[in-house]
């Protein structure tokens, strides 16, 4: 099997873990993801584009259980990830399926608004 | 028929380039504007740039992303309403309208892109805004930094920054030629020349073009407003500098809207006035001189000055009962969020318009003016210098005479004493220093150079053909047809 060339993520109050079981991509988000993380977390995003489509994965899966806040310039990173997905061809289009926590009010509003860009391509799960 | 859907094509592709500069230029000023929250004239260049983009978009007919614009704009007031500090989610709300509308002007007829959600996403504003509404403003805020977001390139047009960065490279290759000796300055020289004038003429723009997408704009405007229009546009064979073509274009946009929502009556109201159904709008352009004149007159009621001095008391310009003329009233018009309108439609209505006009013309040294007739129509006359721009300099022979220095006259001049003392302005800029005949000081805001010149030359008006920013300290300037390079001391490091 081939494995993931992302490394995680790991600063003091956030860290991003990605993870690949053959058939999905995981990046788990946990802490704070503020100005501090914003430069590492582009970074990763950047490069799970052209991994999902080495990979030839048809999901991935983005766990914020334990993300406890996200400022929008973070949050802007997704939606221009995003872009790149809708920019390929249907056929190669990839989902990305967002884990909510309810507990977090502002995850929920958010990711509703981020599904309004691609209802078919973002599944958002509580 | 073939003809008129490629005529829409460009128009259509014309309207998306221009557009997602508009959306480049919307987002990075409302990063700025939370930076800076006090800044209010950048505040009405964001509202004057989507109420634009929002106009452009019903023209060509992308309605949803009129409707965004209309939702964004609702968005910026109640922004500016708590001064630009605004809860986290508010911020992300307007950067995702922004990116939102990014990706309904790019996208193309059949093109898949998952699913877009427009109903979605205004409802999910809606909620917003209503909650917005409904607490209180924290004016402590909770915005937290921001960083200026990421610009994309979408457009291979020649940008405004682009043509100042070619226009500093210029001005670099002509100060090279300066210091070189006789024959590589002979070369250097005819390559700068070349590179020059092909920078002058790159992206020329047909006027007619800029018309003809007006034009095609306001029947269904019109329609949509239950009235009918005939429109008559003669751009002739007139060509714009880019920078002005776009300001004319700004400049139309608010006065052709204007004339259609406020001038023009419906078939009726015509019908009863004696006048035919369809109200006519004509746009004519003519070179005057250096100077473009554009004149876009209507035959509808005209301005109606009781509205407008009702709104001008309401908005505490003038006292109830005051005489004012009306020619002082039609000034009111140009006011920054002057409108007689009572309710705010997604045509007009928010004040943003004939001020947007004039202030896209004034950056251009241009003028705007309005003649109306009560029941016989407005006529707009716009008169735009599509020259470079010019400035008044001083001028001196450089100490070798190898050539004419300018400094912009906004600097005092005059010859240094022996007690003066200030820092040597050749030497800081860099420039070939020898044995001068004579000093001059130069002073403004305090600051004094001293610079060396062989002779002080009769003070001319300079032409801009290479602008180059305020930031840099060398831009050439021409005073007849004689190349000289304007010195900026503001922008020359002062020596520790």
């Amino acid at each position: 099997m081939e494995t993931l060339a992302i490394d995680p993520v790991n600063i003091q109050g956030f860290n991003a873990t990605p993870t690949y079981d053959g058939k999905t991509i995981r990046l788990a988000l946990k802490g704070s993801a503020d100005l501090n993380s914003k430069p590492m977390l582009d970074a990763m995003l950047e490069k799970m584009h052209p991994e999902v489509l080495r990979l030839a994965v048809r999901e991935v899966v983005i766990d914020l259980n334990g993300l406890e806040f996200m400022n929008s310039s973070c949050f802007k990173s997704f939606v221009s990830w995003i872009g790149k997905d809708q920019d390929l061809e249907p056929e190669k289009q990839y989902k990305l399926r967002f884990l909510q926590n309810a507990r977090m009010h502002w995850q929920s509003r958010s990711l509703n608004a981020l599904r309004c860009f691609a209802v078919e391509l973002i599944v958002v799960e509580v | 028929m073939a003809t008129s859907i490629v005529v829409r094509q460009e128009i259509v592709e014309a309207f998306r380039t221009e557009a997602l500069e508009q959306l480049q230029r919307i987002e990075a000023s409302w990063v700025s504007l939370l930076e800076h929250p006090e800044d209010a004239a950048l505040a009405q260049e964001l509202d004057r740039e989507v109420h634009t983009l929002k106009g452009n978009s019903r023209g060509v007919g992308f309605v949803d992303v009129g409707l965004l614009c209309h939702k964004l704009e609702e968005l910026f007031a109640i922004a500016r309403k708590r001064r630009y500090r605004i809860p986290e989610e508010l911020d992300l709300l307007v950067g995702m309208a922004v990116r939102f509308i990014v990706m309904l002007v790019r996208k193309k007829a059949g093109q898949s892109l998952g699913g877009i959600d427009l109903a979605g996403f205004l409802k999910q504003i809606d909620d917003t805004v209503r909650s917005c509404q409904e607490a209180p403003a924290d004016p402590a805020g909770a915005l937290l930094p921001h960083t200026p977001a990421q610009k994309e390139s979408h457009t291979d047009r020649i940008t405004p920054e682009t043509r100042a960065r070619a226009a500093v490279a210029l001005t670099d290759i002509f100060l090279e030629s300066v210091r070189s000796p006789r024959e590589a300055r002979e070369r250097l020289h005819q390559a700068w020349a070349a590179l020059c004038a092909f920078h002058a003429t790159a992206d020329p723009v047909l006027l007619a073009t800029r018309l003809a997408r007006h034009q095609a704009t306001l029947p269904p405007l019109a329609k949509e407003l239950g009235k009918e229009i005939a429109v008559d546009a003669d751009g002739g064979s007139l060509t714009l500098a880019p920078a002005i073509a776009e300001a004319v274009d700004v400049v139309l946009l608010h006065t052709l809207r204007n004339a259609v929502d406020h001038g023009l009556e419906t078939p009726e109201q015509r019908r009863k006035a004696g006048k035919p159904a369809a109200g006519r709008l004509s746009i004519r352009a003519d070179a005057r001189d250096a100077d473009v004149e554009i004149v876009v007159e209507d035959d509808g009621a005209g301005v109606n000055f009781d509205a407008v001095r009702r709104k001008a008391v309401a908005s505490g310009l003038m006292k109830e009962g005051q005489d004012v003329a009306e020619k002082d009233l039609v000034d009111f018009l140009f006011r920054p969020g002057f409108s007689t309108r009572s309710s705010v439609s997604d045509i007009s209505g928010r004040g943003v318009g004939l001020d947007a006009a004039r202030a896209a013309i004034a950056r251009h040294g241009g003028s705007v003016s309005l003649q109306t007739r009560a029941g016989r129509g407005t006529t707009i006359t716009l008169l735009l210098p599509n020259l470079n721009p010019h400035l008044w300099v001083h001028r001196f022979q450089s100490p070798d005479r190898s050539l004419v220095i300018t400094v912009a006259e906004s600097w005092r001049m005059r010859p240094a004493r022996p007690e003066d003392s200030a820092p040597d302005l050749l030497a800081a800029a860099g420039l070939p220093a020898v044995a001068p005949a004579t000093r001059v000081l130069l002073e403004r805001d305090g600051k004094k150079w001293i610079l060396p010149v062989s002779e002080v030359l009769i003070p001319a008006r300079a032409s801009r053909t290479l602008p180059t920013p305020a930031t840099a300290a060398f831009e050439v300037v021409l005073v007849g047809d004689q190349e000289t390079l304007l010195l900026r001391p503001e922008a020359v490091r002062r020596p520790v």
